[in-house]
C-alpha cells in the first residue's frame, strides 16, 4: 500500500497537459461565452438552410408588397420578419444568418492559407538565416509596408470587370477572389512571429542535439522546431480569423467583395448605410452579429493564449491558495 | 445624354397617388410653394449638389451633363435656338432665341439660313455685340479635334466639315456669313432635325477673341464669356488684352462654388420674359458631398434646390405633410431605363430568348426598386411617349405585357420553347450558357434593389446571372469598353439629347460601335468589319439585324407627321424583330425645394431645373 495514502494525505492528482489546457481555457467565463456563441453561430449557419425553410422565406425571396411601404422603405422586424426586411424586401435574419456562413468560410479559409504560407516561410527563415532570411523578410516587410486597402481595391475591381476574373481565370470575382486577397496580405504577421520564435529555437539544446545525431534540417523543422510553436500559431490564427471577417466586410462594404445574390454582413452593412436614419435594423443586427463574432474569436485567442503560456497561473491554484 | 443623376434613393410604390398629384402641379408650369408668397426679383437661389460631375470643365463645346445644359440654357449661354424652358410637351417646343424665328429649309432640309437678333451682348468682360462670326467661332471649337466636342457627330452633315478638322481647310466651308447677322448652314445631306441640333450649348457664340485662348478640351469652362442673363461672378475683373493676361473667373472653383450675378449687357427686350424670367439677383451652386445634409438643408430653408435626387426617406416625411408635400417637385423627364442584352453573346444571341426575358421580367419590382411610381412609370418601348408628343399609335403599344407588369411565367416559358436553349421543352434553358451569365450592375441602393428582382425573375426561365455591382463610373467604364463584350448590364439608361426620337435611335445604328465609349451595348448592327475592328468574335453563322437603312429613311424624312410615324415604326421594329432591350422605365425627375421658393419650374429640354423660371423670397430664407 501506498506510503501516503496509509498516512491518510491525499496526494496531488496529475492532471495531464489537455486537461490542465481545458481548466485554464474555461477558467475565463468570457471565454466559455464565446466559445458557445460560436459553437450556436457554426451551427446556424450551417442549418441556414433548415432555418429558412422552417422559418418559409428564402435568403433571396422577395416580399415587396409585405414588407416595403409606400415609398419602397422596408419594413421593421414584426411576428414573421423578426429582423426586419431590406431595402429589396428580403428577409433580414435570414440573410443575417446565412451571411454568418460567409463569416465564418472567409475567416477560417483565408487564415488557414495565412497560416500555412507563414508558419512555412517563417520557418523556413528563421531555421536557415542568411540570404533566404534575408530575402523572405524583405519580402515579408513589402507586403506589410503596401496600401493594403487600396490594392485590395485594386485587385478587386480588376478582377471583377470581365466574367474570365483574372490571371486567365484563376482569380474569378465573388467569394475566392476575396479569399485570396486576405491570405495574400496576412501571412506576413504570422510569418515574423514564427521567424522570430523560430530563431530562438534553433539555438536550443535539443535543437543542437538533433543535429549532432545527423537529422535533416527537414526533419528537425517538422519534428523538433513546429511542434515548439504551435502555441504561438493557435493563438495568433485565433486572432487572425476576426481580422479576416473584418476584412472581407470592408471590402464587401466598399462594393469589392461577396456579390449581394450571397448574402454577408459587410455587404448589409453596406446597404444599411444609406437607409440607417429611417432602418436602424439594417445595421443593427448585421452590425451586432459582426461585432460578437470578432469579439468571440479575440477572447478566444486570448482565452488559447492564457491556457497554452505556461507562466499563467490556474485560477483554481489560486483559490485554493486564498 | 447620359444624365448624371444621383442614385442614393430608394421610394416607393405606394406613391403613386401621390407622384400623380405631383406630377400634376409641376407639369402646370411654374409652381409658387405656396406660403413663400409671389415670385418676385431679388434674392440668392441657391443649390447645392454632392459633386459638379462635369464632363469636361464646364466648356460648353463639350460639357455633356443634364445639369450644365440647364445653367446654359436657363442663365448663360443663349444659341440660335431655344426651348421654351418649361415642363412637359411645352418645353420640347422649339423657340427662337438669338435668332429671330424658327427658320424652315427651301430644299428639304440641306439648308438652314438664319437672321441674329440685334442687341444682343455678351457680358463682361468682351461687353460687344454678338455676331453670326461668333456662332462660326463656337462650330469651329467643335469641328477641333483636339477639343474634343462630345457631341460633334450631330454637325458632320455640314458642307466641309471634315475638311476643317483634317486641317485641309482654315474654315469650314459650310458655314456662311453674309453679313453680322446672318448665318446659313449648307449640309451635305437633308436633316430635317438640324434646327433641334442648333439648341445644343456647344453652339452657343464664343467671342473669338477669347476662343483663341482656349485651343484645348475643357479649358473654356472657368472664363466663359455669357450671353445669357447672369454671368459668372468676378467676370468684369477678368482681363482680356491678351491671352496671357485671362485669368480664371473668380466665382467659379469647380471643386467647390459656381457663384452667378446678373449680367449687365443683357437686355431682357432682346430675349422672351415670358421664358426667362430671370428673377433672383444671383445664384449659387455649391458642392456638399453628403447627400442627406443637402436635403436636410434645403428643409431647414439653408438652401433652396439641388439636381440631385432626394433620398426617398426625405420625401417620405416631406409627403406626410400638406405643406411640406407642395415643395416636391415630379416631372417625367424624357428619359427611358432599360436592361441591355448583348446581342452577340449567349444565350442572349437567340431572339426567343431576348423575348422571353422581356415577358418575365418583373417590371414592378424593378419600377421599386428604383423607387416606385413616384420616380417613374413603367416603360414598354424604347423612346418616351413624350417624345413621341403622346401619340396614340405608341402610348397603347406593349408587346410584352404582363399581369400587373409582374411577368408571365406562361408566356415566357412558350417562347423559350422556341429558342435553341431549351432542348428539353420545358420552357427553362437548360443549357451551358444559360448558367452564371456575366452581368453588371450598380452599387447604389437602386443597382442592389433591382439585381434579386433580375434574378428571381430570369432564375424562372432557367438563366442564372454572376452579377458584378460596380460603383457606376466602373460599371459604365466596363460596359463602354466594346471588348469586354458584357452579355447584360442592368445598369443603363438614356436620355434624349434633343427631342427627336433620333437621338434615342442612335443607340442602335452601327455608327455608333466604337472600341472605347460604345453606347451601342447590344451591339445591334454588328458586321465581322466592325467586330473585328473592336474585338469582339462575331458570332459564327449568325447575322447580327441592323437598323441603318430604316433609320437612314426616318432621318431624311421631313414632314414631322411622316418623320414621327417612321419613328415609331423603327420603335417597333426593335422591340418586336430585334429586341435589344427590356425597357422598364420612364423616368421622373424628383426635386425637393426650399420653402422659400415662390416660383419653381422644370427645363423639359435639358432634364433639370428650370433656373430661368425660378424665384425666391429672401425672407423666406434661413441663413
Amino acid at each position: 500500500m501506498d506510503q501516503v495514502a496509509t498516512l491518510g494525505v491525499t496526494r496531488p492528482r496529475a492532471r495531464s497537459p489537455r486537461a490542465s489546457f481545458w481548466a485554464k481555457f474555461t477558467a475565463q467565463p468570457a471565454t466559455v461565452i464565446a466559445l458557445v456563441f460560436l459553437a450556436v453561430l457554426i451551427l446556424a449557419a450551417i442549418a441556414a438552410p433548415l432555418i429558412a425553410s422552417l422559418v418559409g422565406h428564402g435568403p433571396n425571396d422577395l416580399y415587396r408588397t409585405q414588407m416595403l411601404d409606400g415609398f419602397g422603405l422596408p419594413r421593421g422586424p414584426n411576428g414573421s420578419f423578426w429582423f426586419g426586411a431590406d431595402s429589396a424586401g428580403r428577409d433580414v435574419f435570414i440573410r443575417v444568418i446565412y451571411g454568418a456562413r460567409v463569416s465564418l468560410v472567409v475567416g477560417v479559409v483565408a487564415t488557414g492559407i495565412a497560416v500555412v504560407i507563414g508558419v512555412t516561410l517563417g520557418l523556413i527563415a528563421g531555421y536557415r538565416g542568411g540570404i533566404v532570411d534575408t530575402l523572405l523578410s524583405r519580402f515579408a516587410d513589402v507586403m506589410l509596408a503596401m496600401p493594403l486597402l487600396l490594392f485590395a481595391i485594386g485587385i478587386s475591381t480588376a478582377c471583377s470587370t470581365t466574367s474570365a476574373g483574372c490571371l486567365r481565370g484563376t482569380l474569378t470575382p465573388g467569394l475566392n477572389l476575396v479569399i485570396v486577397i486576405i491570405a495574400v496580405f496576412t501571412w506576413p504577421a504570422m510569418f515574423r512571429i514564427v521567424r522570430a520564435t523560430t530563431l530562438s529555437l534553433r539555438e536550443t539544446d535539443f535543437v543542437e542535439a538533433s543535429r549532432a545525431i545527423g537529422q535533416t534540417e527537414f526533419s528537425i523543422m517538422r519534428s523538433e522546431v513546429l511542434p515548439n510553436l504551435i502555441s504561438p500559431i493557435v493563438v495568433y490564427s485565433a486572432l487572425l480569423v476576426p481580422q479576416s471577417i473584418l476584412f472581407e466586410a470592408y471590402l464587401t462594404f466598399l462594393g469589392l467583395g461577396i456579390p449581394d445574390s450571397t448574402p454577408s454582413w459587410g455587404g448589409m452593412l453596406d446597404q444599411a448605410s444609406q437607409l440607417f436614419s429611417v432602418a436602424w435594423w439594417l445595421m443593427v443586427f448585421p452590425g451586432l452579429f459582426l461585432l460578437a463574432t470578432v469579439l468571440a474569436f479575440n477572447l478566444i485567442g486570448d482565452g488559447l493564449r492564457d491556457a497554452l503560456d505556461p507562466k499563467t497561473p490556474r485560477r483554481t491554484t489560486r483559490k485554493r491558495a486564498a | 445624354m447620359r444624365s448624371r443623376r444621383s442614385l442614393l434613393t430608394i421610394a416607393g410604390l405606394g406613391g403613386l397617388l401621390l407622384g400623380g398629384a405631383l406630377i400634376m402641379s409641376a407639369c402646370g408650369g411654374s409652381g409658387a410653394s405656396g406660403s413663400a408668397g409671389p415670385a418676385k426679383k431679388g434674392g440668392t437661389y441657391r443649390v447645392a449638389e454632392t459633386d459638379f460631375g462635369f464632363s469636361d470643365n464646364f466648356d460648353p463645346t463639350g460639357e455633356y451633363t443634364a445639369e450644365s445644359w440647364a445653367m446654359y440654357r436657363g442663365l448663360l449661354v443663349r444659341t440660335l435656338l431655344g426651348y421654351r424652358l418649361t415642363a412637359g410637351v411645352a418645353g420640347n417646343t422649339l423657340v427662337p432665341d438669338l435668332a429671330t424665328r424658327v427658320p424652315t429649309s427651301p430644299d428639304g432640309g440641306k439648308t438652314w439660313t438664319f437672321s441674329l437678333k440685334t442687341g444682343v451682348r455678351f457680358a463682361p468682360p468682351v461687353n460687344r455685340a454678338i455676331t453670326s462670326h461668333d456662332i462660326v467661332t463656337a462650330f469651329e471649337r467643335i469641328d477641333t479635334p483636339a477639343i474634343a466636342a462630345q457631341y460633334g457627330f450631330y454637325y458632320a452633315p455640314i458642307a466641309g466639315w471634315d475638311a476643317y478638322a483634317q486641317g485641309k481647310s482654315s474654315t469650314i466651308s459650310g458655314i456662311t456669313t453674309p453679313d453680322d447677322q446672318t448665318i446659313s448652314f449648307h449640309l451635305t445631306t437633308a436633316t430635317p432635325d438640324f434646327p433641334y441640333r442648333l439648341t445644343l450649348p456647344a453652339t452657343g457664340p464664343i467671342p473669338h477673341e477669347v476662343a483663341k485662348c482656349f485651343p484645348g478640351a475643357g479649358t473654356y469652362g472657368r472664363d466663359l464669356v455669357s450671353s445669357g442673363p447672369y454671368m459668372v461672378a468676378g467676370s468684369q475683373s477678368v482681363k482680356i488684352t491678351s491671352c496671357a493676361a485671362i485669368t480664371p473667373m473668380s466665382g467659379f472653383d469647380p471643386a467647390s462654388k459656381l457663384i452667378l450675378v446678373r449680367n449687365p449687357n443683357y437686355a431682357p427686350s432682346t430675349d422672351d420674359p415670358t421664358i426667362r424670367r430671370a428673377l433672383p439677383d444671383n445664384f449659387s451652386f455649391t458642392i456638399d458631398t453628403n447627400q442627406t445634409d443637402i436635403f436636410n438643408r434645403i428643409n431647414a430653408g439653408l438652401l433652396d434646390d439641388s439636381p440631385n435626387t432626394p433620398p426617398a426617406s426625405i420625401v417620405a416625411s416631406m409627403a406626410t405633410s400638406a405643406t411640406t408635400k407642395q415643395r416636391i417637385r415630379v416631372v417625367p423627364n424624357d428619359r427611358t431605363r432599360y436592361l441591355s442584352m448583348n446581342l452577340t453573346t449567349a444565350p442572349f444571341d437567340d431572339i426567343h430568348v431576348r423575348k422571353a426575358v422581356n415577358l418575365i421580367m418583373d417590371k414592378a419590382g424593378l419600377q421599386q426598386a428604383q423607387g416606385g411610381p413616384l420616380f417613374g412609370a413603367i416603360a414598354t418601348h424604347i423612346v418616351p411617349d413624350t417624345m413621341f408628343n403622346n401619340d396614340s399609335s405608341i402610348t397603347s403599344y406593349n408587346p410584352y405585357a404582363t399581369p400587373n407588369s409582374a411577368g408571365n411565367l406562361a408566356a415566357a416559358q412558350a417562347e423559350m420553347r422556341l429558342s435553341k436553349y431549351d432542348t428539353a421543352g420545358d420552357g427553362k434553358c437548360d443549357a451551358a450558357a444559360c448558367k452564371n451569365v456575366f452581368a453588371i450592375a450598380g452599387n447604389t441602393n437602386q443597382g442592389f434593389n433591382m439585381v434579386p428582382v433580375i434574378e428571381n425573375s430570369l432564375a424562372k426561365i432557367g438563366i442564372t446571372l454572376n452579377f458584378r455591382e460596380l460603383p457606376p463610373g466602373s460599371a459604365y467604364a466596363t460596359i463602354n469598353t466594346a471588348s469586354r463584350n458584357v452579355p447584360f448590364t442592368s445598369i443603363t439608361g438614356w436620355t434624349k439629347d434633343y427631342p427627336d426620337p433620333s437621338t434615342f435611335m442612335v443607340l442602335f445604328q452601327s455608327a455608333t460601335i466604337i472600341p472605347v465609349g460604345n453606347v451601342n451595348y447590344s451591339l445591334v448592327g454588328l458586321t465581322p468589319a466592325i467586330a473585328s475592328q473592336i474585338g469582339v468574335p462575331y458570332p459564327k453563322g449568325a447575322t447580327i439585324p441592323s437598323i441603318d437603312a430604316q433609320f437612314g429613311i426616318c432621318a431624311q424624312t421631313l414632314a414631322p407627321s411622316t418623320r414621327q410615324a417612321c419613328w415609331i415604326g423603327l420603335d417597333k421594329n426593335l422591340m418586336e424583330n430585334i429586341v435589344p432591350w427590356v425597357p422598364y422605365l420612364s423616368d421622373n425627375a424628383v426635386h425637393v425645394i426650399s420653402g422659400a421658393v415662390t416660383a419653381w419650374d422644370f427645363d423639359q429640354a435639358s432634364g433639370g431645373a428650370s433656373y430661368a423660371r425660378v424665384a425666391v423670397n429672401p425672407a423666406k430664407q434661413s441663413h
